[in-house]
């Protein structure tokens, strides 16, 4: 696993919440999506399945949580993890 | 007007509109769908320009002016012209109640139907005063949804601002409806009509669909509490709204499991599908109603159900995509739960308030739904309940509320709670406990006191009478005072308890009287109680002495007396018992077995008694019948009943075995009450006989269904008076009584009414809480009850106890299930622990009892839910090989030799042409050498056993480019894994562990399908060792397939049945039928994606080569060479279980399922061929499972079904009609998942002593019978041959002919067996026809198009060599 593929799926990532999910509207990656309302559970699940494809992972609804996913940064810590 | 302008494209509707469209076709003049809104505006509002702001936004999206027709292709939409006048101007300004009136209209106008060809839509614009406008805008859910409605008042406000600024509207348009709509999927698979979720509160089953909106009134303390409990970790989710749904759900799922008493409740839950941010700006329906499943355990605490909630909330968004509901069952929701998320701004600056109107009716399909709201984005939530008609008749509508409250309350506040025992109760009103009318002051204290005054009134009367003989109540008095006095005399302390083992006379009403006034307390037994159960009662009560019949000479541990001899001429000087001794001890037989004594006094008799005296008899001193067995207290009404009230006791002596004395009764009919069990009123119907002089029936011992009531009065009387008494043993014989009313008791079972004189009942919940009416919970009954259980005072301290909450005093928890109904009527609902559900879901069994009862003929009807035999009872073991006829197919003649070892006997030797010798070996690996295009010669299978080791031991003589591969499954030992690394070191060889993600999957679906996990292993191993074969280029797969797995597997009986096949013959019979084998669409292939393997290719560029083909080598020998010459280790048994650790769990399931070990064949051919003796083959079939092991095993491998399923069984007891007639009577009412596994039909129902059914006589069902249900018999020549063959080859005794080959167990073998026969027959089928042709009726058109070939004339003795021709005729066209 190396940084550019890294790289590449965390701006995937951005992409996702930016443009599905915040219907174009960008946000730094620490911001707080979740508690702030900016995403729906639906959102998040989408997300999720998102997640799963782009990094090839399968995430277990257990951590589907707010520390895993509150953030692009999170859920790149959270994602890079379990590649 | 509206003009309807076509002019517009016409689009497909999306999945969740199709619903509403169907839903609309099916009901059009119900307003189940109508979304109404009303705004209040207030503000001094133009009224013009808000017209305009209106129809502009209705002009700009077209979803608003969609209509709905039906086309060629279905139903399609499409936005017609705007009509003019789409918003109604009304004032009501000048009206005398403005407000008043506009509730009554918006009323009507909210629920008037829409015609979705024409205006799926209205609104209209009410002044109430210069300041106070309403908007009120009524939608078809069709074209929008609550968001949708946000939205569309969103932009009316921007719109009217602009107007009021006299600004042009600018921007952007919204997306459009038409755009998203996703494409068109095709039909989805229909379902079965699964098994109706129970309806609330007891009430109607069928509704129409009105309802009402109940607000649920949440105090800001709820509010608050529900803001605060995300605080607690368990209830914190990702979101914080939906940790709040997850809070609402579990609330609503508890509330719904405890007013329907389901276990398994199905919720409707939208989805918003609204997922990117042009989703949320676009106006119209997107919201899907998805299934939300959950499964609520016993006793479960409320924080349990939520984790519950959680996961399967995680489940829930991961399926909810646009388009999800076209792929889900969504017809078992019986309730929709709707969180609301929609916001609505201000208007002008102004906040709205907003109203979401109830149209008056929903899906009559869900019994309630609940909405959360918070329209104005507060914080503070509306929730609301719409419930329909039919249930607020079976409970008052604020109650309602509060039920849901509670439960919601306990969620927030003591989620560690059991729901059972929330306290649900709204008010005293609410409470579910009745109290029966006070008993009159002077009540005596015993019988034997009112007695003593009945014969100092009536001297004369005939207090007994028995064929002949008749005792006046003077004489019975003298007699039983003499009883007493020689029992004084005796020395019988008083208090003591005297057993009475004695038939029906009246002899034994002298003993008891005579017991009783000596001070002691009597022990019934009947006589024909085993002598067993007899001198174990004797014991337990600790019995002074026992009375038996004069004939009697057997030993009792105590002083036997008769009661020829027991009487006494002294006066008797004993003084009268008190109240407070103990009058009788009751045994009864209890769950476990154990006979426990129930210990009543004599005051609690007494008040029994006199209250069924007073209401059982109708004349003044009725004579009741003595007929039914001394052991059960039914008896004990008939006998002290009319002794206090100057009747006569009628004796009916015990007829043999089984004791229908009740038949005698009714044949005689000389009393005017009889005390019956319903299964004996049964028989009575079945006599037949009309009866005059009985007038009063009273039921008891079991549940009564009304059916039953109108059989009786039809057949014996229709004036009888029949009295429904329900009570256990520990309540003194009956506790709650009711009579039977045709016009107002229509359920199938009988309600049990009211409590009978000084008894108290109520229904209470797990926490001794009273339950709200119409809500099922225990019933314990207080007032008047036993002291308890004789010698157990744990038991008796369980079960007897102080009402904790200080109501009903000393209390019995009687262990029923009951409801108290809002009309006062008292349902049983059985016991708690034969409660049957299926999926989750209440079965009221007395459902069967009514629809059968009307097939002529019927007299009883029993259902049972139990296991289908774990022993099917084996009497017969072949004296060669063990095997007992347990296993199915396992015949024998009578000399103690099965089946399978006669028929072998006769084909042993022409089987032999299958096996080959050392130097054919030879050659074939020669050969392999050569065409390898690897590294290997061979893949070879190594599990790791004793026969495959010495396989591989005599391969590694020919070659040692081998490639050992062993099936790594999860569950091999660490000892084996040991072994085979030793070997294969030993021998030089490599090794590979094959394995796959999907073995548990595979292991589940073979435990399922075959009830074993060797199954779904082996064909595994084959498919994942043929592939590596392929891959590295080896030609040869080698096994240690034993001689006896030959025979079991390949080399069937009805291969040389007429016939002797060669060697290549059969050759090719084992490919092709290989080739099936691995073509098999099965749910193997779908894990193994075996697309690879399903053309059969592959076998032409790998064989398989069977050692034991080859060689054949005593077993002794085996192991001898193994112990001194490999680096193999013997296991200390036999290594079936310590080899491969799931093999128990196989062995228990199938044992538990089919009734045999399913080791039981392949072992017997071991003994066939030598390897094992009779007595190690048996001796290794004794297994001892640890069954906590497997359990768990079954539980890692996800095997979700109980290991031995339930069965329901009906059974129906009568003549003059047929097993086919009682399924098609149950085909007609009930759906497919209420149906029985198995139908029995009796010519009598088996009744034990007490009247009652005896389930231990019952045949017991296996899951059959259920094909059955949809049997078609054949239609033509064509198909009863085909049939018939089929019939042999699977060992049924018919075949239905629309029935799937592989639904009836036809595999690849069997298929080429079939194609044999038919061939025989002839008819030309090739084997694969099977495959394509799924149905006999399928198959039998197909054969009509063959070519017909010589059709076997006669069955000929003589062997038939099957030549090539014959044999491509059988199994041609594979590939």
């Amino acid at each position: 696993m190396n940084n550019t593929q890294h790289e590449t799926q965390r701006q995937a990532v951005r992409s996702y919440v930016h443009g599905t999910l915040l219907g174009g509207q960008t946000v730094s990656d620490d911001e707080e999506l979740l508690l702030s309302g900016m995403v729906d559970s639906l959102g998040v699940m989408s997300l999720v399945s998102f997640i799963e494809q782009t990094y090839g992972i399968e995430i277990p609804f257990e951590d589907v949580t707010l520390e895993n996913l509150c953030s692009i940064t999170a859920i790149s810590r959270y994602a890079d993890g379990r590649a | 007007m509206v003009v309807p302008d076509m002019s517009g494209q016409s689009y497909h509707l999306s999945e969740s509109q199709l619903r509403f469209w169907k839903g609309h076709r099916l009901q059009p003049d119900m307003p189940i769908y109508n979304m109404a809104w009303r705004f209040e505006l207030q503000l001094d509002l133009d009224p013009d320009l808000f017209k305009k702001a209106f129809q502009g936004a209705v002009q700009d999206n077209e979803i608003l002016r969609a209509v709905f027709r039906e086309g060629p292709d279905g139903p399609y939409q499409v936005a017609q012209a705007m009509p003019d006048d789409l918003l109604e101007h009304i004032d009501l300004s000048q009206s005398a109640e403005p407000a008043a009136s506009l509730h009554e209209h918006l009323k009507s106008w909210t629920q008037a139907a829409f015609d979705l060809e024409r205006e799926p839509l209205r609104s209209q614009l009410i002044k109430l005063s210069d300041t106070h406008w309403v908007w009120a805008l009524c939608q078809h859910h069709i074209l929008c949804d609550a968001q949708s409605g946000a939205l569309l008042f969103d932009h009316v406000s921007r719109r009217y601002s602009a107007l009021m600024q006299d600004e042009i509207y600018r921007a952007d348009p919204l997306p459009r409806f038409f755009d998203r709509l996703p494409t068109p999927k095709s039909d989805p698979i229909p379902v079965a009509t699964p098994h109706p979720p129970t309806a609330p509160y007891g009430s109607a089953a069928k509704r129409r669909g009105y309802s009402q909106r109940l607000p649920v009134p949440l105090d800001a303390d709820t509010a608050q509490k529900l803001d605060n409990a995300t605080e607690r970790p368990e209830f914190r989710l990702f979101t914080s709204d939906l940790s709040k749904l997850a809070i609402y759900l579990t609330a609503y799922l508890g509330y719904l499991h405890r007013v329907t008493g389901d276990d398994q409740i199905t919720i409707g839950l939208p989805s918003h599908n609204r997922l990117t941010g042009q989703d949320k700006k676009t106006m119209g329906p997107f919201v899907e109603v998805l299934p939300f499943i959950v499964e609520i355990s016993p006793d479960e605490p409320i924080l349990d159900l939520h984790a519950k909630v959680k996961t399967a909330l995680g489940a829930f968004l991961r399926q909810a995509k646009p388009g999800a509901v076209a792929a889900m069952d969504t017809s078992a929701i019986s309730a929709v739960c709707n969180y609301i998320q929609a916001e609505f701004p201000d208007i002008a600056g102004h906040p709205a308030d907003v109203q979401w109107l109830h149209s008056g009716a929903h899906d009559a399909a869900h019994a309630m739904r609940l909405h959360i709201t918070d329209f104005r984005g507060d914080g503070k939530p509306q929730l609301y309940l719409d419930v329909h008609d039919e249930i607020l008749e079976a409970v008052d509508p604020e109650h309602v509320q509060h039920h849901f409250a509670r439960v919601l309350a306990a969620t927030l506040e003591a989620p560690e709670t059991p729901l059972d025992a929330v306290d649900m109760a709204a008010c005293a009103q609410d409470q579910a406990i009745v109290f029966g009318p006070s008993e009159p002051e002077d009540l005596p204290s015993t019988v034997l006191e009112a007695f003593a005054a009945q014969v100092a009134k009536t001297p004369d009367t005939f207090a007994m009478c028995q064929a002949d003989q008749q005792i006046t109540y003077a004489q019975l008095n003298a007699q039983s005072d003499r009883v007493a006095s020689y029992l004084a005399a005796l020395g019988i302390a008083r208090g003591s308890s005297i057993a009475v083992h004695m038939p029906r006379s009246t002899a034994f009403v002298q003993v008891v009287l005579g017991i009783l006034k000596a001070g002691c307390n009597f022990v019934p037994i009947a006589a024909n109680t085993p002598f067993a159960r007899v001198d174990q009662i004797i014991r337990s009560a600790e019995a002074a002495a026992v009375f038996v019949a004069p004939q009697d000479d057997r030993t009792f541990p105590c002083q036997i007396l008769t009661a020829a001899t027991a009487t006494s001429e002294d006066p008797l000087d004993v003084s009268p018992p008190q109240g407070s001794e103990r009058a009788y001890v009751l045994f009864t037989s209890g769950s476990t077995g154990v006979p426990k004594g129930v210990e009543v006094s004599h005051a609690e008799l007494s008040r029994y008694i006199h209250w069924a005296a007073d209401t059982f008899g109708d004349t003044p001193a009725p004579s009741y019948a003595f007929f039914s067995s001394i052991s059960f207290d039914l008896t004990l009404t008939s006998l002290f009943a009319p002794l206090i009230s100057g009747g006569t006791i009628h004796v009916y002596p015990e007829r043999a075995d089984p004791d229908l004395a009740v038949l005698d009764v009714f044949a005689e009919d000389a009393v005017d009450v009889v005390k019956l069990t319903p299964s004996h009123l049964a028989l009575a119907c079945k006599q037949g006989r009309p009866v005059e002089r009985i007038q009063t029936l009273v039921l008891g011992g079991e549940n009564l269904t009304s059916q039953l009531c109108l059989m009786a009065a039809k057949v014996l009387s229709p004036s009888l008076k029949l009295i429904n008494e329900y009570g256990p043993t520990e309540a003194v014989v009956g506790a709650m009584h009711h009579a039977f009313d045709p016009a107002a008791d229509t359920k199938a079972s009988v309600q049990i009414g009211i409590p009978a004189d000084g008894v108290s009942i109520s229904v209470r919940d797990a926490g001794m809480n009273l339950c709200p009416i119409g809500v099922t919970g225990e019933i314990v009954i207080g007032g008047r009850l036993a002291e308890g259980y004789l010698g157990d005072l744990s038991k008796t301290a369980a079960k007897f106890l102080d009402d904790p909450k200080a109501i009903q005093g000393k209390v019995y928890r009687s262990g029923d299930i009951g409801r108290i109904n809002r009309d006062g009527s008292f349902d049983y609902l059985g016991r708690a622990d034969q409660q049957i559900k299926i999926g989750g879901i209440r079965f009221e069994t007395a459902e069967f009892d009514r629809v059968l009862r009307q097939i002529p003929g019927v007299n009883a009807v029993h259902v049972s839910f139990g296991h289908p035999t774990s022993d099917l009872g084996s009497t017969q073991q072949c004296r060669t090989c063990g095997l007992t006829d347990a296993v199915p197919g396992v015949e024998f003649a009578d000399d103690d030799l099965c089946g399978v070892c006669a028929e072998f006997e006769s084909y042993k030797d022409r089987a032999q042409a299958y096996f080959r010798d050392e130097p054919a070996l030879q050659s074939q690996i020669t050969r392999a050498a050569e065409t390898r295009r690897g590294g290997y010669d061979a893949v070879m299978m190594l599990s790791g056993g004793k026969d495959s080791t010495y396989a591989a031991y005599r391969l590694a003589d020919y070659t040692s480019r081998v490639l050992a591969v062993t099936l790594d499954n999860g569950y091999i030992s660490e000892q084996s894994k040991t072994n085979i690394q030793r070997v294969v070191k030993d021998l030089g060889w490599d090794h590979r562990y094959l394995s796959t993600d999907k073995m548990n999957q595979i292991f589940v679906d073979s435990l399922k399908a075959h009830s074993n996990v060797c199954q779904g292993c082996f064909k595994a191993l084959y498919t994942l060792a043929f592939r590596t074969a392929l891959s590295e280029g080896a030609p040869l797969v080698v096994t240690g397939l034993s001689r006896g797995q030959f025979f079991e597997t390949r080399l069937t009986p009805d291969l040389f049945r007429n016939a002797a096949p060669t060697c290549e013959q059969l050759d090719d019979m084992v490919t092709k039928a290989r080739k099936a084998y691995h073509a098999e669409d099965d749910e193997l292939s779908r894990l193994l994606e075996t697309e690879d393997l399903k053309d059969g290719d592959f076998l032409n560029r790998v064989e398989v080569l069977d050692i034991y083909r080859y060689i054949d080598v005593p077993v002794s020998e085996i192991y001898d060479f193994l112990d001194t010459r490999t680096a193999w280790q013997r296991p200390a048994d036999t290594g079936r279980s310590t080899n491969c650790l799931i093999n128990d769990a196989g062995i228990y399931l199938h044992k538990s399922r089919e009734g045999y070990h399913n080791y039981a064949l392949p072992y017997s051919w071991d003994v066939r061929m030598g390897h094992k003796t009779r007595a190690q083959a048996l001796d290794e079939l004794n297994d001892e499972i640890d069954t906590q092991r497997v359990e768990a095993i079954l539980e890692e491998i996800g095997f979700d079904e109980p290991v031995t399923p339930q069965n329901l069984s009906v059974y129906v007891a009568g003549q003059g009609f047929t097993e086919q007639d009682v399924w098609e009577a149950l085909q007609a009412h009930f759906p497919r998942a209420m149906l029985p596994d198995s139908v029995f039909v009796l010519p009598d129902m088996p009744l034990n002593t007490n009247g009652k059914v005896d389930p231990s006589r019952l045949p017991k069902g296996r899951s059959r019978g259920r094909d059955d249900a949809d049997f078609v018999a054949p239609r033509n020549e064509m198909e009863q041959r085909l049939a018939s063959i089929l019939a042999t080859a699977l060992g049924a005794s018919r075949v239905s002919v629309t029935q799937d080959f592989f639904d009836l167990g036809v595999d690849s073998l069997t298929a080429i067996e079939i194609a044999v026969k038919a061939n025989e027959n002839g008819l030309p089928l090739p084997a694969t026809s099977l495959f394509e042709y799924r149905t006999i009726r399928a198959l039998a058109e197909h054969a009509d198009h063959l070519p017909a070939t010589t059709s076997a004339e006669g069955e000929n003795e003589a062997l038939i060599d099957l030549d090539d021709d014959d044999l491509s005729s059988i199994t041609e066209a594979l590939s």
